[in-house]
């Protein structure tokens, strides 16, 4: 079933803004709700141990 | 037992823990390790002779004069280099020092316990500013000092730390906390709080070498921090060795290498380069004379205090650069790496919310956020001293190296 598109620029929007705050920053100054995580990418010598992480949980 | 049972038993010791000055010990009396021949203890992970940075290798020197194993500095780096001395870390028995951390057989030791485990943690007799023996300074005017220091002061403290009945260590932390101390790089008040409570026993002993003793435990601000350091790692030492548990209980630095040792990954070093320290230099050095970052003095963020807590400490932005603001949030991002807050080490400016305490190393990987270490800069040459003071980061490398070691562990036991 095709899900209807929807005109995002018509009714009120929240904005999560994931680690961009420029982004985050410019949104806000034109009255978007942003709602802003604090997340970086993983750096490189941690990426393999990122994807271990899984296993370190009960 | 699982990793939330296992650190959350891992934070309840750390908070248990007490942290009592009750003495002062010779160091081949309480170390049997020292009682093996020519062995000195240093800051850091392993680190042999040949790989030593120059602020470390003249502390050695230093040390080697001082036990009379050599007459001159030319035959101390000789001796270092033979294979005739071994080196160990301060960690591997109970001991710990800042900078270069030397630990030689003969020296004083303040004993440091945590009663509440039957711990005893041991670290020498801070020497205070300029040239030491802690920057690689080994002249002859260093030797005498070291002479007087651990004899006729530590006479002094033997028979005074036991008239007051010891001293709360801890308590003394937690006020200086609240007076603007981090506990790391600012030791102001503390220093003055351990003064303060020491003298009139030092008095009550009398004598000259008691005056010298006082006046030297007042001439620097930083005089606590051996005291400081002891007691984290009499705090945390109860919590390392606790299987499936993935909070770090030491960061040290060996001037040549980052290591961390996790509690429930037994006694292996994590290493990395040691980072180089981002800060303030004192007029006429520069980061072209800086050494890595070096010493056992990050016990203090494994306990949730120096870069943790700096959000206590407004004026260390003086010393390290930054502002007021960037030091709060300093400790702010903290909080995300760590398992919970202390309940006795409170920040003022943050209604009095306890500092970050635990990290985990899970928490690390996962935000990517390094944690942050506030501490001194030495030069590069041994003996220079203190050129700086400034931040730095433990190595995201050490903690992906302990992730992919507890998940190789965890696959190993399914």
């Amino acid at each position: 079933m095709d899900t209807p598109s929807q005109d995002i620029t018509s009714s009120p929007l929240t904005v999560v803004a994931l680690g961009v705050d420029m982004f985050a920053d410019a949104l806000a100054e034109q009255g978007v709700t942003v709602i802003r995580v604090d997340w970086r990418p993983p750096a490189e010598e941690a990426e393999r141990a990122y994807d271990l992480l899984p296993l370190l949980e009960d | 037992m699982g990793i939330h049972s296992a650190n959350t038993e891992a934070v309840t010791r750390i908070k248990r823990g007490t942290a009592r000055l009750t003495g002062i010990r010779i160091a081949k009396d309480v170390v049997p390790a020292l009682q093996q021949g020519k062995v000195l203890l240093h800051a850091g992970p392993p680190v042999p002779w040949n790989n030593m940075c120059g602020t470390m290798q003249g502390a050695m020197i230093g040390a080697m004069l001082f036990e009379g194993w050599a007459t001159t500095p030319a035959d101390a780096e000789a001796l270092g280099a033979s294979g005739d001395v071994a080196f160990s870390p301060c960690h591997h028995h109970r001991c710990i020092g800042p900078m270069a951390g030397i630990v030689s057989p003969s020296m004083a030791m303040y004993v440091t316990t945590n009663e509440t485990f039957g711990v005893d943690v041991y670290t020498t007799l801070n020497m205070g500013l300029g040239k030491v023996l802690r920057m690689g300074a080994y002249g002859p005017e260093i030797i005498e000092k070291l002479r007087w220091m651990n004899s006729g002061m530590a006479e002094i403290l033997e028979k005074a730390i036991p008239a007051c009945g010891g001293l709360d260590i801890k308590q003394l932390m937690i006020q200086a906390l609240q007076m603007g101390d981090e506990l790391h790089n600012r030791n102001k008040a503390a220093s003055s709080l351990f003064l303060r409570s020491l003298a009139p026993f030092i008095a009550g002993v009398g004598g000259p070498d008691a005056v010298k003793t006082l006046a030297h435990l007042g001439s620097s601000d930083g005089m606590f921090l051996n005291n400081a350091m002891a007691a984290c790692k009499a705090m945390i030492d109860p919590a390392h060795g606790i299987p499936d548990c993935t909070l770090v209980t030491a960061f040290s630095r060996n001037g040549v290498e980052f290591g961390i040792r996790v509690s429930g990954l037994g006694d292996h070093w994590f290493t990395a380069p040691s980072p180089f320290v981002k800060g303030v230099y004192f007029p006429g050095y520069g980061p072209q004379d800086a050494n890595r970052d070096i010493g056992d003095s990050a016990i203090t963020e494994t306990c949730g205090l120096g870069a943790f807590a700096m959000a206590a400490a407004p004026a260390i932005t003086q010393l390290v650069g930054g502002t007021p603001k960037s030091a709060t949030e300093i400790t702010l991002r903290m909080y995300e790496i760590t398992e919970t807050e202390s309940d006795v080490f409170r920040i003022p400016s943050l209604d009095f919310r306890g500092v970050p305490l635990g990290v985990d190393i899970r928490k690390v990987i996962e935000t990517g956020l390094e944690p942050e270490i506030d501490t001194g800069i030495s030069h590069k040459q041994a003996g220079v001293g203190q050129i700086g003071a400034g931040l730095t980061v433990a190595p995201m490398a050490c903690f992906a190296q302990a992730v992919e070691a507890f998940a190789a562990l965890r696959g190993a036991a399914q």
